[in-house]
């Protein structure tokens, strides 16, 4: 029986790799890094909402703006003539004497700050005219110091603010209307029978392909990777014969391809686990947690179930006594939560599984075509470049599709799709569109099932070859070689 | 004698107990590398497989282990068909072969369990070897630590600890010092004595002479010379002179037809046509009262057997 013995390549194959360093130091950093990556994503948005709440006209003493507006001048030229004494003793109000409006040219005060070591900036206020000499736009242009260059944006944007107001104040708002005008308004659109998604889903309809199409070729094509090094190093340090006199090539490669690939699967496994275990510790410290406290709220559970039946986000947010905002988060982890089904978890192991034997096996074959260890890194190009095509299949479509992504039509991108079918990339794709649920049932069993029949062609392959490479011996076999003796047998 | 125990009556095959190997071929591409190769091993001991580099041994070593498909023939053992993946064998290969980075006791219960053993059968093995060959400070080492020797006697205890029946030696002595060498032969004296079937591939004639019965020297692929060694020496005669003497005795030799081969500091060789030549040159020696030191008429030593089958076919080529 040809492969007679894989189990016993397998268990050494898979004691030895977990003893070594390189994967013991490779996991920790791994887990390291996806602990880190998951406690920030949790928390860092709770943080910058924090700052941002505080970056308002308010004087914020330890800042850098703090720092220019404590210390440098500010020197204002309205050119439009467009700010009123109001306007002016706000400025006042927030620089304090460092403000003033020089009788000096602009382009003398710019030759001063030139040589300034001081935290100064000076503000321009100038305006945009048509033939007619209508004003059609202001422009508000700060120079400033190379010590005020973290500053001057918060001075820009003080300075635009007063300019928009006098502006609406001028066209005959109501100084207690202006703050009602300055609701921000986000366009957005959805395909006719598309999913209709929040901005919260949308988001993670287009980041999670990306995360998810780079960490599974990080595990799949690296572990394929190390299958041909060990291959490799067996034949080049003569093991290889060793272990011929007592099984088949072919029980060697399916016991190392399935070691390599339990560990890759480990690795895998923790990635989650310690990704999910930094979500759970920071969870109450982070957005998660706030939103896993929202769902356990029944009036928001109300809110969540009428969504899709009546009422807008904003009104279903009212209904709870939450802003839409908080809502659509607490609806994105209540959705979010339901992707993982048994048949959806099934799903994801089985494409991983096969992608990984899809790139483990030419990894094998390739290993198995070198003499010399020097010549795998040449040898295994063709790899190289199937594998880094088929990220790019994966991981591009989502770039240039976000809009579509945003709103849950992914399937409509041919690109895409093709790579949901196409083998190279599909180990990559179809685990995100599992997950984000942009893919018909149908479509995805299709595309296992390509993926699967690939895996068997290529098996199929290595049972033909991999015995007369294995032990040839002097120059390289090239791929092509490879291909045209499958194709004689 | 051969002990003949089964004749396949379709194909007209004669099956021995013990290792047969029948008419195989090797070709890679239009080449020829193993050319109707058979031999028997029909009771135990040492065999020797010889030839010049690239003369096709590593090949049919291969084949015979079942490494590699032959195009034609093939290799038996007790009469059945030989899968060396179905029998313990020990192999320690002319190009040496261990994981640097794995622990030697690690590897070497590896491919112990390889050949069938269980896991502490394997490790009580490992001891007797690992005190048997000196090297049991080492089993926990990794290889790359360890000299070129050392990782020798790992590969022979490799070989070795399954118990084997068929053990195949390719270059066993290479790149041993003579205390190691002695070792090594030892413990292949003691595997004869236990009546184990050895195939020994080797260029050092001298150690092949002291454990071979049977020989079959390869060149191009093809079989150039097959048989009992003794039996093949008896057939060339005693046809080796060498003497040495405290006198120039080149005149007399030239007398008596025969002509120099070598001419060393331990004396002078000539290939003799018939024992009458020596016989007369030795005569003439004692009648002109030179000092005779040394006078030796003898068989071919298998080197200059090997040299003349192996190297004379060469030049054909």
């Amino acid at each position: 029986m040809k492969t007679k013995g894989w189990n016993k390549v397998f268990s050494f194959t898979f004691v030895q790799y977990i003893k070594t360093k390189s994967f013991i130091v490779g996991t920790i950093i791994i887990c390291v890094l996806t602990a880190t990556i998951c406690v920030l994503t949790n928390v860092l948005p709770n943080i910058i909402n924090d700052t941002d709440s505080s970056d308002s006209i308010t004087v914020d003493s330890d800042s850098d703006e703090g720092e220019f507006l404590a210390s440098g001048l500010v020197y204002l030229f309205d050119d439009a003539k467009i700010l009123e004494k109001e306007d002016k003793n706000a400025l006042q109000t927030l620089f304090g004497e460092r403000f003033s409006e020089p009788d000096k040219p602009l382009d003398e005060v710019t030759q001063v700050l030139k040589t300034s070591e001081n935290s100064e900036a000076a503000v321009q206020i100038s305006t945009h005219t048509d033939k007619d000499g209508k004003i059609t736009s202001y422009e508000v242009r700060s120079y400033y110091t190379q010590n005020a260059k973290h500053a001057v944006d918060m001075l820009n944007n003080t300075v635009t603010e007063l300019v928009n107001r006098r502006v609406m104040l001028n066209a005959g708002v109501k100084p207690e209307n202006y703050e009602q005008t300055q609701i921000n308004i986000f366009a957005t659109k959805t395909q006719a029978g598309g999913k209709n998604l929040n901005s919260v889903q949308g988001m993670v309809n287009y980041a999670l392909p990306m995360l998810v199409s780079i960490v599974l070729f990080m595990l799949i094509f690296s572990y394929g990777s190390v299958v041909a090094q060990s291959i490799a190093t067996e034949k080049t340090s003569r093991v290889m014969e060793l272990l011929l006199t007592s099984v088949r090539p072919l029980a060697v490669v399916i016991g190392k391809v399935l070691a390599m690939g339990l560990v890759s699967f480990l690795q895998f496994f923790l990635i989650i686990l310690v990704g999910g275990l930094s979500f759970t510790a920071s969870a109450p410290f982070g957005w998660i947690g706030q939103a896993t406290e929202l769902l356990k709220n029944p009036e928001i559970q109300t809110a969540l179930s009428q969504m899709g039946q009546s009422g807008s986000i904003a009104e279903n947010g009212a209904l709870a006594g939450i802003s839409s905002s908080e809502l659509e988060i607490a609806q994105t982890l209540n959705d979010f939560t339901k992707v993982f089904t048994p048949t959806n978890i099934l799903s994801i192991i089985l494409v991983f599984i096969l992608g990984f034997l899809f790139f483990s096996l030419i990894a094998a074959l390739i290993g198995a075509s070198v003499s010399r260890m020097e010549d795998l890194q040449a040898a295994m190009s063709p790899y190289s470049i199937i594998g880094v095509l088929g990220m790019y299949l994966a991981y591009f479509p989502v770039i240039f599709n976000v809009d579509a992504l945003a709103n849950g039509d992914s399937s409509t991108n041919p690109v895409q799709l093709f790579s949901y079918f196409f083998p190279i990339s599909s180990p990559f794709a179809l685990p995100s569109a599992v997950l984000v649920g942009s893919l018909e049932p149908w479509k995805i069993a299709l595309g296992i099932g390509v993926l699967a029949a690939s895996v068997v062609l290529i098996a199929i392959v290595v049972s033909k070859v991999y015995e007369a490479i294995i032990l040839h011996n002097g120059n390289r076999i090239k791929f092509g070689d490879i291909i045209k003796m499958a194709a004689r047998k | 004698m051969l002990n003949i125990n089964s004749i396949d009556s379709r194909k007209g095959r004669r099956y021995y107990m013990g290792l047969t190997v029948s008419n195989i071929v090797k070709k890679y591409g239009d080449k020829t590398v193993v050319d109707n190769l058979s031999f028997e091993m029909n009771e135990p001991g040492v065999f020797a497989l010889l030839g010049t580099n690239g003369a096709g041994k590593t090949t049919s070593i291969r084949i015979i282990l079942g490494m590699l498909a032959a195009e034609d023939g093939e290799v038996t053992w007790d009469g059945k068909k030989f899968l060396a993946a179905d029998k313990p064998i020990g192999y320690l290969a002319e190009e040496r072969g261990l994981y640097p980075k794995y622990k030697i006791i690690d590897q070497l219960v590896y491919f112990c369990t390889l050949r069938g053993m269980n896991k502490e059968g394997a490790v009580k093995a490992l001891d007797y070897w690992f005190e048997r060959l000196n090297v049991s400070e080492y089993k926990t080492k990794r290889a790359e630590q360890l000299s070129k020797g050392n990782q020798q006697k790992i590969q022979l205890i490799a070989a070795l600890a399954p118990n084997p029946d068929l053990i195949v030696l390719d270059e066993p002595l290479s790149g041993l010092d003579p205390v190691n060498a002695e070792l090594f032969k030892s413990v292949i004296r003691e595997q004869i004595k236990q009546n184990k079937y050895i195939i020994m591939s080797s260029h050092q004639m001298a150690t092949i002479e002291e454990f071979c019965k049977d020989i079959v020297i390869l060149n191009h692929g093809r079989t150039v010379l097959q048989g009992n060694l003794n039996e093949i020496k008896k057939g060339y005669g005693r046809v080796k002179l060498t003497v040495k003497t405290e006198g120039d005795v080149r005149s007399m030799a030239h007398e008596c037809g025969l002509i120099i081969s070598e001419d060393t500091p331990n004396g002078m060789s000539f290939n003799v046509q018939s024992e009458e030549q020596a016989h007369k040159l030795l005569k003439m020696i004692m009648d002109n009262k030179i000092p005779l030191i040394k006078y030796e008429l003898r068989e071919p030593t298998l080197n200059e057997i090997f040299i003349e089958k192996a190297g004379g076919a060469d030049e054909k080529d």
